[in-house]
């Protein structure tokens, strides 16, 4: 077993040295694309600041740390890409928002090994048509996901946050 | 190869103009994303860069939790900060990744027989392998049971671990070894891992009718005794549901005269639904092998199985301020050789999360233990209160 072990990091340490890529499921621009067909609209930024930027912390529950967020809108339409950290990495995710309501969330890229199954379809298809109540919760209920409670909860702030950024343009 | 100075110089050359392009790539890159005008797709999935963008102090992160206990009622007062944890991991690259915890234990007790303990709780490397696998190696935590895995104080009710996945799964329970994971869109998971076993008893020791004492067979020195393989899968596809079931086998527990070996199965399972919460798990060990008096085996007496199960439904309320308060009640049986015969518990009590990151608990359990055919005692009336973080 002691041998074994040491050959697996030697394994391991030579596998890591070569380039990988990131574990992405949807490049956030092809993300854009698939809400605007197929091309990207000029890029658009919400300035926070305010009273704006304090009922963004609250949403997320201390400081949001971004003073601009860009996005991209069309007619009806808008998209966030907006990541909070779950554990300790931040997720990625993808937010289209249609006429107030939420038509798709998938995360776009996804750092760690736990809670991975906020990455799945099961998971992310909780959001649709959600859209925000009093208090900036969402109309929609989002189960938890034992063993990935931090991932279930920076998705759904980051799912609440996007309705009311969409809320203000 | 040789390092003469020509093949030096040229080196140098080269990496200063490689580092220039690069450098002039990212300044325009830069120039274009701080002016948000024209930002192409590649611009746009650029900015939400990989680690070989990241600095090195934005590839490491930090962590810890941590709880305090006061015990009371039939048991002696006794005030413990039980553990305080410190989670630290570094991100190499996309792929790579290195995640450990050290945990102290008991830094303060008023009991005079408990002792600050220093542990290493994980040290592992981390490797995405691709197509949805990952491979872990080093100090890894055994995929077995819901405590094991997950053991914030914000993350369950009641102010101690659960004696089932104390006494029976002996969490936490870290092992050298190595991990291999497979995760499916069906939100289907697969661990299989190998590791170092469990090394029980001691040479001249005795095994009562259930055997050793499991807990203490976690091998917390550099010692190698004794060889394992756990096997798990988990199932999440379903909305607020969680189910798992693993199967370890152990060659040799024991560092007595006779072969040992064990297989421990278990299996578990989480609902949620709003508020309501229902969660239960059972565990059993079959030892192979005869009891014992002073090392010697008794032929004939074979070992009976340790195991336990328990049951917990409870009910969370979470307030629009983001303040949360759940109430719990477990029914909790175990047979071991601590608690021949059986012991049952009943315990009920509350969380309350000032924040999401704390938690305040209070509990009460009531230990069965008249059908104990050996260690026998009255029963008891526990209090329990306790404080806990995580982050």
């Amino acid at each position: 077993m002691k041998h074994l072990f040491r050959i697996l990091v030697i394994v391991l340490a030579l596998a890591a040295s070569a380039h990988g890529e990131e574990r992405v499921y949807k490049q956030p621009s092809e993300f854009i694309k698939s809400a605007f067909g197929g091309k990207i609209p000029a890029t658009s930024v919400l300035n926070l600041s305010g009273e704006i930027k304090a009922r963004a912390n609250n949403i997320m529950a201390h400081d949001y740390g971004q003073a601009r967020v860009r996005h991209w809108e069309q007619g009806d339409r808008s998209v966030w890409i907006l990541e909070e950290i779950g554990k300790t990495q931040p997720i990625t995710t993808g937010i289209l928002i249609e006429k107030g309501r939420i038509r798709s969330v998938e995360i776009l890229i996804y750092r760690e090994s736990h809670g991975w199954e906020v990455s799945k379809p099961f998971f992310t298809r909780q959001f649709s048509n959600a859209s925000l109540r009093d208090g900036d919760r969402l109309s929609a209920e989002v189960k938890n996901i034992a063993g990935a409670t931090l991932s279930v909860r920076a998705v759904s702030k980051l799912a609440r946050l996007a309705l009311y950024f969409d809320s203000l343009i | 190869m040789t390092m003469t100075p020509r093949f030096i110089t040229t080196s140098v050359i080269a990496a200063i103009s490689i580092t220039a392009s690069q450098l002039a790539t990212a300044q325009s890159f830069s120039e274009r994303l701080a002016k948000d005008e024209a930002l192409t797709a590649a611009d746009i999935d650029t900015s939400f860069s990989s680690s070989g963008d990241k600095a090195w102090y934005e590839r490491f992160s930090f962590g810890s939790y941590g709880e305090a206990h006061f015990n009371t009622g039939d048991v002696p007062d006794h005030f413990d900060i039980h553990r305080l944890v410190l989670f630290t991991g570094y991100e190499f690259t996309d792929r790579l990744r290195f995640i450990s915890e050290v945990e102290l234990e008991h830094l303060y007790s008023n009991n005079p027989g408990t002792d600050l303990v220093w542990e290493l709780e994980q040290a592992y490397f981390e490797l995405d392998l691709g197509n949805e696998y990952l491979v872990q190696a080093g100090a890894i935590l055994v995929p077995v049971g819901i405590t094991n895995g997950i053991h914030e104080p914000t993350t369950f009710y009641g102010v101690e671990r659960n004696r089932v996945e104390t006494e029976i799964i002996p969490s936490t329970w870290t092992e050298y070894g190595f991990l291999l994971r497979k995760n499916y869109d069906s939100g289907l998971q697969w661990d299989f891992a190998v590791h170092r076993g469990l090394e029980v008893g001691r040479i001249g020791g005795d095994f009562n009718r259930h055997g050793p004492d499991l807990r203490n067979g976690r091998q917390k020195t550099d010692s190698f005794h004794g060889n394992a393989a756990t096997a798990r899968v988990k199932y999440t596809g379903i909305k607020g549901l969680e189910l798992a079931a693993s199967v370890q086998y152990q060659d040799d527990i024991s560092r007595g005269p006779q072969d040992n070996s064990a297989v421990l199965t278990s299996a578990h399972f989480i609902y949620t639904n709003g508020g309501f919460g229902l969660r239960g798990l059972v565990a059993n060990w079959e030892i192979d092998g005869n009891t014992a008096v002073g090392g010697v085996p008794t032929p004939g007496s074979d070992i009976d199985n340790q195991y336990g199960g328990y049951i917990e439904p409870s009910y969370k309320w979470t307030f629009a301020n983001g303040m949360a308060l759940g109430v719990f009640s477990r029914l909790l049986y175990f047979e071991n050789e601590d608690a021949p015969g059986g012991q049952t518990e009943y315990q009920a009590g509350i969380n309350f999360w000032p924040t999401e990151n704390t938690v305040v608990k209070a509990d009460w359990m009531h230990e069965d233990r008249t059908r104990r055919d050996a260690n026998r005692g009255t029963n008891r009336d526990v209090f329990n209160f306790g404080v806990g973080y995580a982050f």
